[in-house]
């Protein structure tokens, strides 16, 4: 036996070292597991750094989650910064498109108010240069419309036709000062004729001074220059001063000029624009 | 290749506070991490420091003592019956260090196949312990003490590289 344990004295170690673990083992099963001081010096001595590390874990783990989150946050962010660009340019769009709607639908109400035959007509242009006072229109020959044609929208008027081309024209504003309309008072009747005074306001003229005229008064079209039908709204007063025989009298148009879209070109009741009409667009 | 040692004998050891400190942060991390991360209770850092120790130290008397003693703060720690972990563990220590003296460790295959083994041994003895000596659970679970293998030759295999930094020509 001692011969053994020589040969393989670690072997004996082990032996001895199992046997007295399992002898404490059967102790602190026969005390009812009686080993608590060991315990609470361990955890005692343990406790704090338990707790420290704890903590550290704690603190690295919750900094991950915010950093994650936050990165997450980032990148929802720029996915609806993206988003927000193209919806506001959707619903740009939408605007504009349901803005038109509504012009073109006042146009078309207009239109079926009016006596007179008609063709809507877009504004495609306008002539360079500040307070410009002429207008290219996306209708023309093809369309049936000639020089000095009546254009208006449900406002009021905007001008008159100056130049036809194939499939465009030129419409010359009533703010110009070579555009001339027979006009007459809404309420007084009195009668003048109306030039444009640029700077996107009108002139009426031919107003006795002894007239008595009143700021806000509606000016309508006279149908005396044989181009305008009668009755159709020009613009309002502004002021009126007296002059050396003739009164001075500011109008600003009915239709803001500057930010002409769609219009509508009345057609003279003769056969030849009839017939015009009828093969021009719809 | 060849795994057997045929070389002279070359042994190591740590510094005994380095050591200390290895063993103190193997409690630590065994104790503190499984709270904040679930999938940390498959490691099982004190078993790899007494398998790394007594393999390099190749003395079988050193593994039991080591074992035994790493054992017994854990089972201090763990406030179940003082001795559980501290026999599978001084019987780790006793195998490690005898295998330490037969195969060459340096091989990583070897290391891998010596971590498994260790592994599935000290979780073998330790069910055999408790569970069929003691009656106590958890019942034997293969996935379980498979997961438990792959995990600890993995981590095992991470670390040994680094505590070879730490020890020293004893």
């Amino acid at each position: 036996m001692p011969a053994i344990v020589n040969r393989h004295p670690s072997f004996f170690v082990l032996l001895g070292v199992l046997l007295a673990q399992l002898l404490l083992l059967s102790v602190q099963i026969t005390r009812n597991q009686n080993v608590r001081l060991i315990h609470v010096w361990a955890a005692t001595a343990f406790g704090p750094f338990e707790q420290g590390f704890h903590d550290a874990v704690e603190g690295a783990v919750q900094s991950w989650k915010a950093v994650h989150v936050l990165w997450a946050d980032q990148q929802e962010n720029e996915m609806l910064g993206t988003q927000l660009v193209v919806a506001r340019a959707r619903i740009q769009e939408l605007s504009e498109k349901a803005a038109e709607v509504q012009r073109l639908k006042a146009l078309l109400n207009f239109k079926s108010q009016l006596s007179y035959r008609s063709i809507a007509a877009e504004v495609i242009a306008s002539s360079p240069g500040i307070g410009s006072t002429v207008v290219s229109i996306d209708r023309g020959q093809d369309s049936g419309i000639t020089v000095d044609l009546p254009v208006v929208t449900p406002e009021g008027v905007v001008g008159k036709t100056v130049a036809v081309y194939p499939h465009t024209a030129q419409v010359l504003l009533i703010t110009d000062p070579s555009c001339g309309v027979g006009c007459l008072l809404g309420e007084s009747r009195l009668q003048g004729i109306l030039k444009g005074g640029g700077q996107g306001r009108c002139e009426l003229q031919y107003v006795m001074d002894e007239e008595k005229v009143s700021a806000g008064e509606a000016v309508l079209t006279s149908g005396l220059d044989q181009i305008y039908p009668k009755g159709l709204l020009v613009g309002y007063i502004v002021r009126s001063e007296d002059g050396n025989i003739y009164k001075h009298i500011v109008v600003k148009p009915a239709v803001p000029l500057s930010r002409l879209e769609n219009v509508l070109i009345l057609f003279k009741s003769g056969p030849e624009q009839r017939q015009a009409m009828n093969v021009g667009r719809p | 290749m060849d795994i057997y040692r045929h070389r002279p004998k070359e042994v190591f050891r740590a510094h005994p506070a380095v050591l200390s400190l290895i063993v103190f942060v193997s409690l630590l991390l065994e104790v503190t991490l499984p709270p904040a991360w679930p999938l940390a209770h498959l490691f099982q850092f004190p078993l790899l420091v007494v398998m790394y120790f007594s393999m390099v130290r190749e003395n079988q008397v050193f593994g039991i003592a080591f074992g035994s003693a790493l054992g017994l703060l854990q089972d201090a720690l763990a406030h179940g019956y003082l001795g559980q972990m501290g026999m599978a563990k001084a019987f780790v220590g006793y195998l490690a260090a005898t295998a330490g003296l037969k195969f060459e460790f340096d091989n990583l295959l070897v290391r891998g196949v010596l971590i498994a083994s260790l592994v599935c041994i000290h979780n073998v003895f330790l069910y055999l312990l408790t569970h069929e000596l003691l009656g106590l659970p958890p019942p034997f679970e293969p996935l379980q003490l498979l997961a438990s293998i792959l995990v600890n030759v993995a981590l095992g295999l991470i670390l040994f590289p680094l505590f070879d930094r730490l020890k020293q020509p004893a």
